[in-house]
């Protein structure tokens, strides 16, 4: 199937596949012409990528695919509501391979509808470490799949900007940039690389202490709420919205409502115990926050909870 | 070509599959022994036993991937080598099969075993009796005497089936294979022992086809020995089997020999062993029959639900309504009570203090168990007693108490009359309507037709105000829930008629689009449109429904709202009449999808309604 020829009858099916009971992964050359036509579309898109209200904002998933089902449970479905995820659709959850399959085809299918960003595990050698790498040889049997996901993922929005008035990105603000045609400027068609502009703005996070900070991650930065005073008032815009960050709530307001983080993968890593937030901006940019819990897995209300067996 | 060279050519893609067995790379290897049926369909039945079986058996891989793929192969190949008159040259690379370190690949080869030896003895009469007695039985010694403790276990999965399998006339041989059966289950690896208590159940049932005195003289004491097993690991799998064992042996060694036995798990120190008891009670009470049970059973499980441990207890708490069921059928005699009555005098005091456990889960078990004692217990009982349980269980603090309630609220709504429903469980429910979870509210709302049809519109509307809280969840914060009320509103309507709908439905449809300031919520108006449209007379939908799409959505500035409008009206087009269709449908819809309409999805969902609305009838 060549990339041209992929339709959005095509596209459907494929959905549809992924959404069913048994969330059956497609098939590697699906896989391949899906990615080729995503790569087709996010090479239009702008490092600072332009979205209307409304809008419904989402953080990280980590291959949290039936929790993302319950996320559109929650908020309603695509392309009736419209969505924009933040980055960090791969790696430590067991559902890599589905969770971002089904993103990418929402994006191919309804590019006006969803926009998805790049964090910082869209990235070759995250995915090597933290499971996504692993979970495609282990579904396809090599790595294929894995490959063309990657090169696509060079290829994402690293920000987005709702009306002109909130700054959408996975990580935080970085010491390089002062203004957003700063990024607008950035070669983004990359690796994310190891330090500098790109690497700060999928990796850094806020920090309570003023000014820059060394980042305990060994990428990016900690910026405090004088930065972002700063850039807020700089660009013209009344908030940051980002995610990277496990927050218990799912959402959390830090330096003053300067910034928000938004973490929308429930019990992470199942077993991190967190709820998980969207925020719901309507067409007036009002805001509301929807917490939600994972959603339960098929038969486990009937099993017991402590493991009975060889364990002990 | 010669007739030579044209056979060569056609075995040359079986030359290179039959090098790839051997090649050095795993997945080579694990390919072509997937594709081992096409070798030997090429090969022919006599090569595939001459050649190819040989070739396997002398080559064993040392890759587990590559062992697995074999032994399940193999339990294919009976046909591939000749059928089940030449399913013996199969054994022996099974036998070795079953003996390697990967628990998989044996399990594998052992189920592989089972199946030959079944298809052989009841296909091939001659052969599957010289088979057995040849080949089969001397495997199973073989396994069972294997130094290693992993043959040891494939031999004690295997002597079900090989007993039964051996023919009868050979008594002799069926007879020392539970031989090596009772050595097994002495053995010194706790392994073995695991295995062989897991095989009770199989092995008593087939040795009972054959003479049952066998059963209760030589495997009874091995079943006395398991269950009394240093290791929990193996008396727990003596409970597992206790129900299958105890239906082989006559009612006198049941009652006295087995009954205390299977009593005293309850007393077992491990609560492993406690909760697989509480696990497979109800199979055990059917084993063992009403007068067991009422005698024997039912002070097991009263002890199982005060156990100290969690776990225990919420096994037990599970099996509340099915133990019911069966204390209900017992009898009563001169001096014992049985039936209802003893449900009233014992199950329930013990299971009140599950409604107060301090385990939420032993809770939730209970809560998914309550609902089904109202049908076996009757109304009387159920209002008398029970009511009060559901009615706790419905404040707990744990939401999935709640929701295990709620969601199996018909069981006991559809017993009580009206009268007691509205007053007693009625205002419980309203109270969970707003609850934090959203998954109790859903189950509230999908329980609201049934509630209608039993409490008839006066009760329902007038005086419950029932409609009105099914049109509140339209506004509610999770999606599922609106489209949840949707469903809801249009089965009411179902009901009620279209006067109700007129009067209660519209009017909130109408002012949830025009109010709302949030898309969302608009959006959820229309969705309610397109569901209510198959149950609403075309009359009620023209004249005050589809004004909303057509006047108002239509130019909404949110292109969400207007695609799904286009959307709307390709689903209300078959319920409308033509007129309606042609001057207030097709002009909107061509208004959406003209050039002047600036969102890609409005002009194509537009699209695809028009070609709805070109199917229907004119």
């Amino acid at each position: 199937m060549a990339a041209t020829t992929l339709s959005n009858g095509n596209v459907d099916a494929f959905m549809t596949q992924l959404m069913a009971e048994n969330c059956k992964p497609l098939v590697e050359d699906e896989v391949k012409a899906l990615c080729d036509r995503a790569r087709e579309i996010l090479t239009e898109e702008s490092n600072v990528q332009a979205v209307a209200c409304p809008v419904t904002v989402c953080g990280d998933i980590h291959g949290q695919f039936h929790d993302l089902l319950e996320l559109f449970r929650i908020g309603g479905t695509c392309p009736d509501t419209n969505y924009l995820f933040m980055g960090d659709y791969v790696d430590r959850g067991y559902y890599s391979v589905e969770t971002v399959t089904a993103l990418v085809c929402l994006k191919v299918r309804y590019p006006h509808r969803v926009t998805i960003l790049r964090g910082n595990h869209e990235s070759r050698q995250i995915t090597q470490v933290y499971g996504f790498y692993d979970e495609c040889l282990r579904k396809y049997g090599n790595a294929n799949v894995w490959k063309y996901f990657t090169d696509m993922f060079d290829y994402l929005p690293l920000t987005a900007l709702i009306e002109s008035t909130i700054f959408c990105l996975h990580g935080g603000l970085s010491p390089s940039i002062d203004n957003l045609d700063q990024i607008r400027a950035l070669d983004r068609v990359q690796e994310v690389p190891h330090e500098g502009p790109m690497c700060d703005l999928l990796w850094s996070d806020p920090d309570d202490r003023c000014g820059w900070g060394i980042s305990p991650r060994g990428a990016g930065y900690t910026f405090g709420q004088d930065i972002s005073d700063q850039f807020n008032h700089q660009n013209n815009v009344t908030l940051v919205a980002r995610a990277h960050q496990l927050v218990m709530e799912g959402y959390n307001w830090c330096h003053d409502r300067n910034v928000v983080t938004i973490f929308s993968a429930p019990n992470y890593c199942y077993r991190c115990g967190n709820q998980a937030a969207i925020m719901e901006l309507d067409e007036n940019k009002n805001y509301t926050f929807l917490q939600f819990d994972p959603a339960p897995r098929r038969g486990e209300d009937t099993v017991s909870k402590r493991s009975p067996d060889y364990f002990l | 070509m010669s007739a030579g060279e044209e056979v060569e050519d056609a075995l040359y893609p079986i030359a290179v599959l039959l090098d790839e067995l051997k090649n050095e790379d795993v997945q080579l290897r694990l390919n072509a022994t997937r594709r081992l049926p096409t070798i030997a369909a090429a090969l022919g039945t006599e090569r595939t036993r001459c050649e190819l079986i040989p070739f396997l058996t002398e080559t064993i891989d040392d890759e587990d991937e590559v062992l697995m793929a074999l032994a399940e192969q193999l339990d294919k190949f009976v046909e591939f080598v000749g059928g089940p008159d030449y399913a013996g040259v199969l054994l022996q690379p099974l036998e070795i099969l079953s003996a390697v370190e990967e628990t998989i690949v044996r399990d594998l080869a052992v189920d592989s075993l089972r199946h030959i030896s079944d298809l052989v003895a009841t296909t091939a009469t001659d052969h599957g009796r010289d088979m057995h007695v040849n080949q089969m039985f001397p495997l199973i010694k073989r396994l069972a005497q294997g130094d290693w403790f992993t043959s040891r276990i494939s031999a004690c999965a295997l002597v079900a089936t090989v007993f039964k399998n051996i023919s009868s006339d050979r008594e002799d041989l069926k007879f020392e294979v539970l031989t090596l059966f009772q050595a097994m289950a002495r053995d010194e690896t706790p392994m073995v022992r695991r295995a062989a208590s897991s095989a009770l159940g199989a092995l008593a049932s087939a040795c009972a086809a054959h003479d049952r005195a066998w059963v209760e003289k030589e495997i009874v004491p091995v079943f006395q020995e398991l269950a009394d097993d240093e290791q929990d690991s193996v008396r727990l799998l003596t409970v597992e089997n206790s129900a299958l064992f105890c239906s082989s042996v006559s009612d006198e060694v049941r009652n006295e020999v087995m009954l205390p036995i299977v009593c005293n798990f309850v007393n077992d120190k491990s609560w492993r062993v406690r909760y697989m008891m509480a696990d497979k009670l109800v199979s055990i009470c059917e084993a063992f029959g009403p007068v067991a049970t009422r005698d024997d059973f039912l002070p097991v499980l009263i002890r199982l639900i005060k156990d100290g441990e969690a776990e225990v207890r919420t096994a037990a708490a599970f099996k509340v309504t099915e133990m019911t069921r069966l204390v209900v059928q017992t009898p009563s005699d001169t001096n014992k009570l049985g039936g209802k009555d003893l449900v009233v005098r014992e199950v329930l005091p013990a299971i009140r203090e599950l409604v107060t456990d301090p385990s939420q889960h032993a809770r939730a078990a209970f809560a998914s168990n309550v609902m089904g004692l109202a049908p076996e217990v009757g109304l009387e009982i159920t209002v008398r007693d029970v009511l009060e349980l559901v009615l706790v269980l419905l404040k707990d603090e744990f939401p999935d108490v709640r929701l295990n309630v709620i969601s199996r609220l018909d069981k006991v709504s559809l017993m009580m009359g009206i009268d007691r429903l509205s007053s007693e469980l009625l205002p419980a429910i309203v109270e969970l309507a707003e609850d934090r979870n959203w998954r109790v509210r859903l189950a509230i709302v999908e329980h609201i037709p049934l509630l209608a049809k039993q409490l008839g519109r006066e009760v329902f509307q007038d005086e419950m105000n029932l409609g009105d809280l099914c049109l509140n969840w339209l506004g509610d914060c999770v999606f599922s829930i609106r489209e949840a009320a949707i469903k809801s509103l249009k089965e009411l309507s179902q009901i009620f008629g279209d006067d109700w709908s007129r009067e209660t439905i519209v009017p909130k449809i109408v002012s949830l689009f025009s109010s709302s300031a949030n898309y969302l919520y608009r959006m959820t108006a229309l969705h309610a449109v397109g569901v209510l449209a198959e149950v609403l007379s075309s009359d009620l939908l023209e004249k005050s429904l589809l004004p909303i799409l057509t006047d108002q959505a239509c130019e909404d500035p949110v292109p969400n709202i207007r695609f799904v409008a286009a959307k709307t009206l390709g689903k209300l087009a078959p319920f409308v009449r033509a007129e309606a269709r042609e001057s207030k449908i097709r002009p909107a819809l061509k208004r959406l999808s003209e050039s002047t309409e600036a969102d890609a999805d409005v002009i194509h969902f537009s699209k695809e309604a028009l070609t709805a609305l070109n199917a229907c009838a004119p």
